[in-house]
């Protein structure tokens, strides 16, 4: 039964996912950008998969058109790599949401994904992992630094990642 | 399909307690009284519960969480329910119920008496710590003080009514079996408080001391104490001692083998029944499930006595209380002797009494210093028979004191009459209680 309910769930989700998904082209088209229904079922399949890595379930209508909004202006995203880079971010956000203290929000965790992929990592993925691992370490150390606006990412984080990474 | 409402489904007591609403609804579903349709409703509708559970657990901030934490919100969720189903006459009832009702009514109705549950358990712990009995065990206090208030402190009756915070070791006599949450800690409070009802009626030397016989360690101890107390009062009453008593002798043992060695097993089961309704009247307990645990407990008591006489290890299934060696070292401390012309006017009208019966009255009003009772024994106030008589009358901690006053026989001074008289009533006395005697009198 307990198997049966998590299809069920599954498959309930699946056809508003896709509606949600679609329904951010009004706002992303403004961008240059446009995903497609394959692209929406692309999306679907992968964020099915990190839900199942990261033993997470998700309630209609999720992260990813959050995602989708927050990071259609990203001057570092273009049409041709933006599904495939939402598909990694959605993956990194399930992730860090359970490494994250449980009373950090779904905003909270995507402002700071936001500020740092745009700010300091320039649009690289790789640096920005590495950053939130880092930012999310600090939380649990008690300096909330992920709620504080407009903070110099570059001159704390940048440094700390390239010292850590040279040691 | 009538007859289907009116037949169980399976026996209310049959159910699995803790999953109650899921073995309803797979017993119904194996016996073709619901089919894929209704299974399928119950699905979609428990979701969209989960889902509203969800958002109120994350405050709606979060729109993921960990499948572990879906899985513990949705049993609690099925918890709720199965408590409002629970209390309906049958099991056909309970799916009657969740055939024809919205799963959001049927959870309201769980919520609220869990909430009120909760409630009740929080009173009734709060009486169950102001009358809690000072015993030196870790698992009665580590429970009774720690574990249960623990477990309000942690308990979550919204997100995780299924749950058990706390740590609750000590074993009562009949524990829910299968139950979790409230279901489970209600009754083990109401169980616990009639318990230690009983317990407190005994004093702390005699009850540890019963579990001293159990255990040196009896500290650490992890058995139920008012079972202890049960099979000795039983014990007790069984050969007729009336009142409070728990400590047993060894002749008083020999007259418990004596009369139940005879005895059918039917026949001893009654007699313990007939004992039992002297004790619970003794104990003024009239709550009739604490009565059922008794009985239930007498039936065990039943076996252990069987065993006892067949292995003649009785002492094991009713023991002799050890009492603390350090409670042999006693002081005593006299009240002030009264003025001597007052002495002499009392003594004076006890000697003028005819009978020993106003002597003891007298006695009993006047004399209430151990130097005055010593000097009234020395001042011809009884004679013969009447030294016994007088006595008998005294408990082992006043002939304990008396005995300690005595000489010793290596003074210069002249051994008086009730010196002597005292030595012979000890004498005859049986072995067990002259035992206890002489070891409150060492303890001075």
């Amino acid at each position: 039964m307990k198997e049966q309910m998590q299809q069920m769930l599954l498959e309930v989700q699946s056809q508003s996912f896709i509606q949600n998904v679609m329904a951010c082209n009004e706002k992303t088209n403004r961008f240059g950008i446009w995903i497609a229904e394959k692209d929406a079922r692309r999306l679907l399949k992968q964020r099915h998969e990190a839900l199942a890595a990261s033993r997470r379930i998700e309630l209609a209508p999720g992260i990813t058109g959050a995602l989708i909004i927050a990071f259609c202006d990203s001057p570092y995203l273009n049409q041709e790599e933006f599904v495939e880079t939402i598909g990694e971010l959605i993956e990194m956000f399930y992730y860090f949401k359970n490494e994250s203290p449980e009373e950090l929000s779904d905003d909270e965790l995507l402002s700071l994904m936001i500020q740092l992929f745009n700010g300091v990592c320039y649009g690289d993925l790789e640096l920005l992992n590495g950053l939130l691992e880092e930012s999310l370490r600090n939380v649990r150390y008690g300096f909330e630094d992920y709620k504080y606006e407009g903070i110099d990412y570059h001159s704390f984080y940048l440094q700390k990642y390239f010292d850590d990474n040279q040691e | 399909m009538k007859q289907w409402k009116d037949t169980p489904i399976i026996a209310k007591n049959e159910m699995q307690a803790s999953c109650y609403l899921e073995s309803l609804l797979e017993a119904a579903w194996r016996q073709n009284r619901i089919g894929d349709e209704v299974i399928s409703d119950f699905q979609r509708q428990s979701i969209q519960l989960l889902a509203g559970h969800i958002r109120s657990y994350t405050s709606g901030e979060s729109s993921s969480i960990k499948i572990e934490k879906a899985q513990e919100l949705r049993e609690g969720i099925f918890f709720t329910i199965s408590a409002y189903l629970k209390t309906l006459p049958s099991t056909a009832a309970a799916l009657e119920a969740v055939k024809s009702q919205p799963l959001e009514a049927l959870y309201q109705a769980g919520w609220k008496i869990i909430r009120e549950q909760t409630a009740a358990g929080r009173v009734l712990l709060e009486q169950l710590q102001a009358e809690l009995v000072p015993i030196d065990n870790y698992f009665y206090n580590q429970t009774m003080k720690e574990g249960l208030k623990e477990f309000f402190l942690h308990y979550d009756p919204a997100f995780a009514p299924q749950n058990n915070p706390g740590s609750i070791e000590y074993p009562l006599i009949m524990p829910e079996q299968n139950q979790m949450g409230i279901a489970f800690i209600l009754p083990y409070i109401r169980l616990a408080y009639q318990e230690n009802h009983i317990i407190s009626q005994y004093s702390r030397d005699e009850v540890e001391g019963l579990m001293r016989a159990c255990s040196q360690d009896y500290q650490n101890l992890y058995h139920n104490i008012f079972q202890l107390i049960f099979y000795n009062q039983m014990g007790n009453c069984l050969i007729g001692n009336t009142g409070k008593k728990i400590d047993l002798s060894g002749e008083e043992r020999e007259e418990i083998k004596r009369q139940t060695r005879r005895l059918s097993k039917d026949q001893l089961y009654a007699r313990l029944l007939q004992t039992l309704d002297i004790v619970a009247a003794s104990w003024s307990i009239d709550d009739e499930a604490f009565i059922l645990h008794c009985q239930q407990l007498a039936r065990e008591l039943l076996t252990d006595i069987g065993i006892g006489l067949a292995e003649n290890c009785l002492d094991q299934v009713l023991p002799t209380i050890q009492w603390n060696e350090d409670l042999k070292k006693r002081t005593f401390a006299d009240n002030k002797a009264m003025a001597d012309e007052i002495f002499r006017e009392r003594t004076n009208e006890i000697r003028e009494c005819r009978y020993f019966s106003d002597k003891q009255i007298l006695i009993r009003r006047y004399f209430h210093s151990l130097s005055d009772i010593v000097d009234m024994l020395s001042a011809g106030c009884l004679f013969q028979a009447e030294f016994k008589n007088f006595f008998a009358t005294l408990g082992e901690m006043e002939l304990a004191l008396l005995l300690h006053r005595k000489g010793t026989g290596e003074d210069i001074r002249s051994v008086q009459q009730w010196e002597l008289e005292l030595e012979a009533y000890l004498d005859q006395l049986m072995e067990d209680k002259r035992k206890a005697i002489t070891n409150i009198y060492k303890g001075f």
